[in-house]
């Protein structure tokens, strides 16, 4: 008797659990449903569409769609000008992540100092760029960069220059120079980053280190770097993401030239699907392209996953 | 407790309301196409509202006064809903008007698209029905082209100007008198050109160079190469991506080329202005306004901005420099596509009436010309409004421009090869981008692989249209008995 009460009562225990399980679920999926809604309105339902167009001889401006199965693809990996955009986006990612890391970080470990006067002020002029359009800055940028722009006059008065460089319009200087507008544009995101994975640190561990006689280098290597990796890795993958889908930015200042030396992945695919002269524009070969590097962004996404989960089984993460 | 079920319930509740905002807003679209429908009843009892939406934000002072002209006229449309956007906005907006059913009763067919395309996707209807009989016969000789305003012969957009030039050459007189150059005596060659751009250059000392350019724009470089090219005998035009005289790509002959060598000269002679780079066509319009450079390749629009905004400015106009031999042809004027009427339109009639005014009317074409905004397609109107430099360039390129074979005019299913045509990258614009501004001089192999890959695009394009029933070949875009120096006329 005791024993089928005691039955009778986990069952009804293990039922309410059940059942306030099924209660919480249900709270949690009403207030993931307007996001779910959302994300399926204006992310999924057009990478899927994409998908579809990607396989179509379509100018996106007629109802006609005609099926073309994966010759968008064949012709896109036979073009060259593809290939240069890829590159280009791989050297803008390459050239900017790094500083933006590094700078972000220098940047948060000197405001992070609880002693530095006018913190938050320095903060704010340093996050200002962030919260300013991509497209202004472009435009803006222009006008420092050019030939008779601020940067130029600088460096004559410092006389560093003779003559003015053509910053936009050089084939050698246009995409150092896009890399250096775009690390100034997200140093300061980067910092708000850092600062929080800085400030996720506990105190005691750099108490613990002075005492010991560690200084400000020991301790920023021994204790700050280790213990910002995880975080480090976040913001590795998220600048990555960010720097491979650039388009504002170059659209405005440079629009990918001068010939092709900025042309990018996204303004490659833009010149596809809505520009052209004698032909109309190609909506379909640009899906394609955009479907292509979509997958190229998955692949480098999932080595660094990878990557961290090994650091991490390692314990470095 | 008692809290934490307030706190739910005023959570559901917003996640209730919220879901019927989005509801409803999904709602109040499909109720725009119904209450436009509605809204059209209500605007025919109290009165009608034409909606019209182009890009033409220089002129809205004249059309805003039209419209209060054509509404007295009219007492039946009591607004009239004008807007006016960027070229790209504009495409952007009227696609998606389009798609959601709801576009302007009177819109241009955007740049770039092809009006049979339009067409056939029923976005304009036909003319012909709606206007007053005769009404087309007040237009110029050639204003209707096949293809661009028209399709299989009926006319369905007007267009908003006559064909003009768009790479003429605007000089500066003071800056040749500081050259020591003789503003009466432009120069007439090439050789010449790159010489007095040099010398300007040399005058300038940094201060003013020879010539300036919208170079972020690549078609900028696009229509010097078409029209130089055609004055040097390259037979190219807007309608056509080979030569109409040898029915191949001629970018790789000298025709072309030598426009290529005389750009990368200017560039080497250090005459291009150094922000040429970063410069739109109207940035680079008030630069040489502001007296920094001798040249400019632009068009009539400038007359009447550098008129009103630098009456100092002391500009002579002259037609693009030749090559040693000569000129060997003309600028072949290709029409441009225009006003059109939405096919879905709930008041056809009223806007027949609108166009027919437009045009029509003694106020607008008028305005336009005698304000030195645009050269109207109207007959007659531009020999009594044009006055003073307005006048003098609508002389000066009618010595140079021809009308030239129009494809789709003498085979409508050329429009079907055009259809299928895909544009070869880089483009000759591109390529002469890179040589004018980054220094690109390995530019003859590009030419030639250009030629060659636009001949294999074209070919591809025709096999392709064939497939697809239509009855179109090589020999359509070949005009062996065109005489480019004249108007050609089977």
């Amino acid at each position: 008797m005791a024993n089928a009460n005691i039955t009778a009562g986990k069952q009804q225990t293990s039922s309410l659990r059940k059942k306030r399980n099924r209660y919480i679920m249900f709270w949690c999926w009403l207030f993931v449903l307007p996001n779910i809604i959302l994300f399926t309105l204006f992310q999924a339902w057009p990478i899927v569409t994409s998908w579809y167009y990607a396989m179509s001889d379509w100018s996106g401006l007629s109802s006609q769609i005609e099926f073309v199965g994966l010759a968008n693809f064949q012709e896109l990996i036979n073009d060259k000008y593809f290939w240069n955009a890829y590159k280009n986006v791989f050297i803008f990612t390459f050239g900017s992540v790094p500083f933006q890391l590094m700078l972000g970080l220098l940047f948060a470990v000197i405001l992070n100092n609880p002693k530095l006067k006018f913190a938050s002020i320095y903060r704010t002029l340093i996050f200002l760029p962030v919260i300013t359009s991509a497209s202004i800055i472009g435009i803006v940028m222009g006008f420092i960069w050019s030939t008779d722009g601020g940067v130029n006059y600088l460096l004559m008065q410092l006389g560093i220059l003779d003559v003015p460089i053509d910053f936009l319009g050089s084939m050698k200087w246009a995409m150092p120079t896009v890399i250096m507008v775009s690390v100034w544009m997200s140093t300061g995101i980067n910092m708000i980053f850092w600062l929080a994975g800085l400030q996720g640190i506990p105190k005691e561990l750099y108490e613990a280190a002075y005492i010991d006689g560690a200084g400000h280098f020991k301790t920023f290597f021994s204790i700050t770097l280790p213990l910002l990796i995880p975080i480090g890795a976040v913001i590795l993958l998220f600048n990555v993401a960010f720097s491979l889908r650039v388009f504002d930015l170059i659209k405005t200042l440079t629009d990918g030239g001068p010939f092709f030396a900025t042309d990018v992945v996204s303004t490659y695919i833009y010149s596809a699907a809505f520009a052209g002269e004698i032909g109309q524009p190609r909506m379909g070969y640009g899906s394609a392209a955009g479907v292509f590097f979509g997958f190229t962004i998955i692949f480098l996404m999932l080595i660094i996953q990878y990557l961290r989960s090994k650091a991490k089984a390692n314990r470095y993460v | 407790m008692k809290k934490k079920w307030l706190g739910l319930t005023v959570s559901l509740l917003s996640l209730i309301v919220f879901l019927f905002a989005c509801n409803s807003n999904n709602e109040t679209i499909k109720e725009t196409g119904n209450a436009n429908e509605g809204a059209q009843e209500e605007n025919d009892e109290d009165g009608i509202t034409l909606r019209v939406m182009d890009w033409s934000d220089s002129t809205r002072y004249l059309r805003e006064e039209f419209h209060e002209q054509f509404m007295e006229k009219y007492p039946e449309v009591t607004n009239i809903e004008y807007t006016t956007l960027t070229q790209q906005q504009f495409t952007d907006t009227i696609l998606n008007a389009i798609r959601s059913g709801d576009a302007p009763d009177i819109f241009p067919v955007p740049l770039g698209f092809s009006l049979p395309v339009l067409v056939d996707d029923g976005w304009f209807q036909p003319l012909e029905p709606i206007v007053e009989d005769g009404f087309f016969d007040i237009f110029r000789e050639g204003t209707f082209q096949e293809g661009i305003n028209m399709v299989d012969e009926t006319i369905y957009s007007i267009p908003q100007q006559t064909a003009q030039p768009t790479a003429m050459v605007f000089y500066n007189k003071e800056l040749f008198e500081k050259a020591g150059l003789d503003p009466e005596q432009p120069p007439k060659t090439y050789e010449e050109f790159r010489e007095y751009a040099r010398k300007i250059t040399e005058a300038g000392n940094g201060e003013f160079y020879g010539l300036i350019e919208g170079g972020k724009q690549s078609n900028r470089f696009k229509f010097a190469i078409q029209e130089w090219g055609s004055l040097n005998g390259a037979g190219l035009a807007d309608n056509s991506p080979v030569s109409k005289l040898t029915g191949e790509a001629p970018y790789h002959t000298e025709a072309v080329t030598d426009i290529f060598d005389l750009f990368a000269g200017l560039a080497d002679d250090g005459s291009i202005h150094p922000r040429t780079s970063s410069l739109t066509a109207p940035e680079a319009r008030q630069i040489f306004a502001n007296g920094e450079a001798g040249f400019i390749i632009q068009g009539a629009w400038n007359i009447g901005v550098w008129n009103a905004n630098n009456p100092e400015l002391d500009y002579g106009m002259m037609t693009p420099p030749v090559s040693d031999d000569g000129r060997q042809g003309s600028i072949d004027s290709v029409a441009q596509g225009g006003f059109g009427v939405y096919a879905e339109t709930d008041h056809p009639d009223l806007a027949a009436k609108y166009l027919e005014e437009l045009y029509g009317g003694d106020f607008y074409q008028h305005k336009v010309v005698e304000n030195q905004h645009n050269y109207s397609p109207v007959a007659g109107v531009i020999e009594e409004a044009a006055t003073g430099e307005f006048l003098e360039f609508y002389e000066l390129f009618n010595e140079i421009l021809v009308h030239g074979p129009v494809p789709e005019s003498e085979n409508p299913d050329v429009t079907k090869a055009l259809g299928e045509y895909v544009d070869v990258t880089p483009s000759a614009a591109e390529i002469m981008q890179g040589v004018a501004i980054s220094g690109l001089r390995d530019y003859e192999p590009m030419l030639q692989d250009l030629s060659e890959q636009t001949d294999a695009a074209l070919e591809k394009a025709i096999t392709e249209a064939q497939d697809k029933g239509a009855d179109v070949g090589m020999e359509d875009f070949i005009f062996p008995d065109w005489d480019p120096m004249k108007n050609y006329k089977k």
